[in-house]
């Protein structure tokens, strides 16, 4: 009787990989002639890729749980044609029952959706990118950099370290628009976020922040390590000559110690960062002024 | 930006990891489990080698009950990954000599670990191992074509229940939140593409053959007499290769002895490590 069903019913033994028992039905498929697959190994009937498979999820699974139901796997028939299956599976004293039903379907539909799945991955991926990324520089734009920020000062709490935030800005970048054009204007903010890629960390936040104006936030970053980064900053800019000078910028900068156990919140601290930042240009420009905000 | 792992204390790395440590022995063994599945995998090994040894088992960040929101994409692209893993595991527990028991990709990913951080380790077991699962024309046989394993990802994606939870996310446009990432199905074996797709990447493309003769700890290569991820010839070929190594085949099928040989397995590894039974 289990010959007339329309599924595959087989029996193989764990341990020495022997197939048992078939009905009618798994030999049909295959194409093997009735009877002539008992004896023989599993894993002439799967394709390599649903051997691993086997090997790696569902043996494991059936070991632990003892049954698993409409895995998806490949069978070869004789001609090595690739036929799609769904197959129930159940162990018992070392014997694997499987009961399997053709897929082709099934499978064509699941491609569809893997097909759609991996356009929404590509179109995800590039919305994501343009809405974190400046255009222009590639840098953060402001509202990830806020974003990022955020998640580096919920880690500095935990951790108790110091993050240095650091407001940038081009000195007389107006001059160079006006006397230049935009164009020349937009190429030196270019080279100006390649520079900051250079000097700063890959776990440091770097972003434009507006107009002429960029803001890092060093990663686990004490005043000295700033002040070091910063010089570094001023001396690397120095080689993009425009108007026929070096390029100058002016720096503020505001130090917390997160393990002080005061708490504070990014816009306060980005704010005096922006002193620090005036206080740098009224003192001449091109230069770094510094606070510990909080000690 | 990779700030997700530098930070991170040592309760983060144990919790990170899923680390649990047993057994009261002076000298203790890591034990390390392959792709798919995680520790659970070493359940019928642990109890025996609790009496002898203390035992550290774990599951990577991606598998099992690992912290997803550690998951760190490019980090878990190559083995070197997740060999960062054990060593952080490793230091976190201030443990060294130890005796690393990796099953499958799990012995290549311990031997990158021991050869960054050689203190750590004592000597290396390798459960069914391979050092490259490719068929690289007449040089070397792993047993599998690109396209084999090009439709292993292919196959893992479409047993993956738990499509509206990956979708959506693509839908709305936002990245996976932590509640929604925060625990893979519940199986032990998980087919979650988000982070099995690239550890199959890690595991099956990859062509470490080239660290076995620097590998300088003793190591013992257990290899199923019938597997048909890892033959007895990779084992040989291993065991050419390694300067100090032990090799011996063990009368079973497939690729998972530690759970349908679990006895077998253990005598081997009594022996080697000089335990008496």
């Amino acid at each position: 009787m289990l010959n007339k069903f329309s599924c595959g019913l087989f029996t193989s033994d764990i341990k020495n990989g022997d197939i048992e028992y078939t009905n009618d039905y798994v030999c049909d498929v295959l194409d093997y002639s009735k009877g002539s697959l008992i004896g023989l190994k599993l894993n002439l009937l799967f394709s390599k890729a649903s051997l691993i498979f086997l090997e790696s999820y569902l043996y494991p699974m059936l070991l632990k749980e003892h049954e698993m139901f409409e895995i998806q796997l490949t069978v070869l028939n004789t001609k090595h044609e690739r036929i799609p299956i769904t197959a129930n599976v159940k162990i018992q004293d070392d014997k694997l029952y499987w009961s399997i039903f053709t897929a082709i379907n099934r499978d064509k539909l699941y491609q569809e959706l893997l097909d759609i799945r991996d356009q929404l991955e590509q179109q995800a991926e590039i919305l994501e990118l343009k809405a974190t990324t400046d255009s222009l520089t590639s840098l953060l734009n402001r509202r990830a950099a806020i974003f990022e920020s955020e998640k580096l000062i919920n880690q500095a709490y935990r951790t108790g370290s110091s993050l240095s935030f650091v407001m940038v800005d081009i000195d007389y970048f107006k001059r160079i628009n006006d006397e230049l054009g935009h164009q020349k204007g937009d190429e030196v903010l270019v080279d100006v976020g390649k520079v900051l890629h250079e000097v700063f960390r890959k776990t440091d936040v770097i972003a434009r922040w507006g107009g002429e104006e960029f803001m890092i936030v060093l990663y686990d970053t004490p005043f000295d390590d700033a002040q070091a980064l910063c010089q570094r900053l001023h001396q690397n800019l120095n080689s993009i000559i425009t108007l026929n000078k070096p390029l100058t910028v002016s720096i503020g900068v505001a130090v917390c110690n997160f393990g002080s156990g005061k708490s504070t919140d990014l816009m306060s601290v980005l704010a005096e960062a922006d002193r620090m930042l005036y206080k740098a240009k009224n003192n001449g420009r091109n230069r770094t002024e510094m606070t510990c905000y909080i000690k | 930006m990779d700030n997700a792992q530098l930070s991170l204390t040592s309760e983060d790395i144990i919790s990170r990891n899923n680390v649990r440590v047993t057994g009261q022995g002076k000298r203790t063994i890591v034990l390390a489990h392959g792709f798919g599945c995680d520790q659970n995998m070493w359940r019928f090994m642990w109890p025996a080698l609790e009496k002898h040894f203390k035992v550290v088992v774990f599951d990577y960040v991606g598998s099992g009950k690992s912290r997803l929101f550690s998951y760190d994409k490019k980090r878990y692209q190559a083995l070197d990954g997740y060999a960062q893993d054990v060593i952080e595991v490793c230091d976190t527990l201030g443990l060294e000599d130890v005796i690393f028991v990796g099953h499958s990709v799990s012995s290549i990913i311990g031997m990158i670990a021991s050869q960054l951080r050689p203190e750590l380790f004592s000597k290396l077991v390798m459960v069914c191992p391979s050092p490259c699962f490719l068929n690289l024309g007449s040089e070397y046989s792993g047993g599998f074509d690109k396209e084999d394993l090009e439709e292993l990802i292919n196959l893992m994606d479409k047993n993956y229940i738990g499509w509206a939870n990956y979708l959506a996310p693509l839908v709305m446009g936002q990245s996976h939140s932590e509640e929604l990432i925060n625990e893979l199905s519940g199986s032990f074996c998980s087919t979650d593409p988000k982070y099995s797709k690239p550890f199959a990447q890690a595991t099956f493309f990859s062509d470490y053959r080239s660290i076995l003769s620097k590998e300088l700890h003793p190591c013992l290569i257990l290899q199923s007499a019938n597997d048909s991820l890892a033959a007895v010839d990779v084992g040989e070929y291993m065991k050419e290769q390694i300067p100090n190594a032990t090799f011996e085949i063990i009368d079973g099928t497939g690729h998972c002895l530690h759970m349908t040989e679990p006895d077998k397995v253990l005598q081997s590894m009594y022996s080697f490590l000089n335990i008496p039974v």
